[in-house]
């Protein structure tokens, strides 16, 4: 599980021209996330959202800080704790920030992450979150446009049970619709509070 | 079945799968074993002064604070505080440093430990432990230097400096209790005020790293937040609820030793004031 996250992160960040973590003049970094060398576009695309109804991507997150993660809620590891501690850092922030960001979770296990069950699930972590399902084949093209490796099913126990190898990368599109930053796991509580205020100032929207 | 010698961070999600650590059955058989053989073997034949034959209590606190070690240092309380959870490796301290040595150390009748510091270096150690600013610098020392973030984070995978971090607590702990508990009057112990106070510090110099658990805005270790979660326990709950044991756990464990001591002194005070009372009427009449 960790080796497929580590593959597909090295594989993102190969894929997306990663730049690595942008420094200020003082050599201090100025974000805790992988800053892109070349930003990508936010893709278009539209997925069902738990409230039944359908989710335009690129409309619905105009103007915000979008922060879009690819997981399943069987995920025993990463996912949970990703959602957790964004879960955690947002509140934290005044309204004039968190009002400005957006966190989506894309469901990378449509089989099993019904709507109702994606939806209790964040519900665990924040309120707010967006969850997304669509078919597999759809999710697969937006990591590609994203520039994530494709999700993959990995081992299936006796019981039917089974997990999905995914990429473990958290990725921010800024407020002026590029995606700029990736989030590798291990990004820490400190490090969102770090970066997220400072995305949203260093690129508004246009 | 994985056995590993020492229970260590893996990072996999937990579950209640049982997990053995050879390293801790070996550590615990040797010590009862050796308390076993040193009372059935090495008791001696005459007792002089103070001594006396090992007595049931004693056996019985030493069993359970032996007992309690194992609790501590084996699955699941162990594999808990390793890689998911800080407020259950707090709850391990506690174990390792406040607990158990404590009922060993009340555990050993006078005549084991006199043979234990026969010898002039073992002697003069033992000596220097009962004053209380060598203790307090080392207990308190042991406590901050193994909360810190570079250590904490930096042992958690590797079983060997996990076995080492866990071996310096419980020394540490009889660092803790030997100038509180005060067994043997040829160390001159210290008063029982003096005690009283040397715990009272002992309770309130942890409040720092407690204080900085219990208030942190976020996790301060990168172990623990990005451990698979346990039964949905936020990272900052936990570090919470660490502090708050450290805190609560602590001073309750050493305020209860306080009392007592306060008691059994107040005891000896009557005593004597009844023995002194005695003595002048007898010269009266």
């Amino acid at each position: 599980m960790f080796r497929t996250a580590a593959i597909a992160l090295a594989a993102g960040l190969m894929l997306t021209g990663c730049q690595g973590t942008a420094r200020t003049g003082g050599g201090r970094p100025a974000f805790r996330g992988h800053v892109l060398g070349t930003p990508l576009s936010k893709p278009e695309f539209t997925l069902t959202a738990t409230d039944g109804k359908p989710f335009d991507f690129r409309r619905e997150t105009d103007g915000y800080l979008t922060l879009v993660y690819f997981g399943y809620t069987h995920c025993p590891d990463i996912c949970p704790v990703h959602m957790a501690n964004l879960g955690a850092v947002i509140p934290q922030f005044p309204p004039s920030v968190s009002d400005r960001i957006k966190v989506i979770f894309i469901t990378t296990d449509p089989a099993r992450d019904s709507l109702t069950v994606l939806r209790r699930w964040l519900d665990n972590f924040d309120r707010t979150f967006i969850g997304l399902r669509g078919p597999i084949d759809s999710v697969n093209a937006i990591q590609r446009a994203m520039g994530l490796p494709e999700a993959v099913i990995e081992q299936r126990d006796s019981s039917g049970g089974y997990t999905v190898g995914h990429s473990a990368t958290v990725v921010a599109f800024t407020p002026d619709n590029k995606e700029r930053v990736l989030y590798p796991f291990g990004t820490r509580q400190e490090d969102w509070a770090h970066d997220l205020p400072k995305l949203l100032k260093t690129w508004p929207h246009s | 079945m994985t056995v590993s010698f020492w229970c260590s961070a893996q990072g996999l999600p937990w579950s209640w799968t049982w997990r053995p650590y050879i390293g801790v059955w070996l550590l615990i058989g040797s010590i009862a074993g050796s308390y076993a053989y040193a009372v059935r073997r090495l008791t001696p034949r005459r007792f002089a002064g103070d001594d006396r034959p090992t007595t049931r209590r004693e056996i019985l606190l030493f069993g359970l604070g032996v007992l309690v070690l194992w609790v501590g240092s084996d699955w699941p309380i162990a594999t808990l505080g390793a890689g998911y959870l800080l407020s259950v490796k707090t709850l391990q301290y506690l174990l390792f440093v406040y607990v158990a040595p404590g009922l060993m150390l009340l555990g050993m009748p006078r005549w084991l430990l006199r043979r234990m510091i026969r010898g002039r270096i073992p002697f003069r150690i033992a000596k220097l432990l009962t004053r209380p600013l060598i203790p307090l610098i080392v207990v308190n020392g042991v406590l901050l230097g193994s909360n810190l973030p570079v250590v904490v984070d930096g042992i958690g995978k590797n079983q060997f400096l996990v076995f080492a971090l866990d071996i310096t607590w419980m020394l540490s702990g009889f660092i803790l209790w030997w100038p509180a508990l005060g067994r043997l009057p040829e160390l001159n112990p210290m008063s029982y005020p003096t005690r009283i106070g040397y715990l009272l510090l002992n309770i309130f110099l942890p409040t720092v790293p407690a204080s900085f658990l219990t208030f942190g805005q976020f996790p301060i270790y990168s172990r623990y937040e990005l451990a698979p979660r346990v039964y949905n326990i936020s990272a900052v709950t936990d570090q919470q609820l660490a502090g708050i044991t450290m805190k609560v756990g602590g001073g309750l464990i050493l305020f209860s030793a306080m009392t007592a001591m306060f008691f059994r002194w107040h005891r000896g005070e009557e005593a004597r004031e009844r023995a002194d009372e005695g003595a002048r009427s007898d010269s009266t009449t």
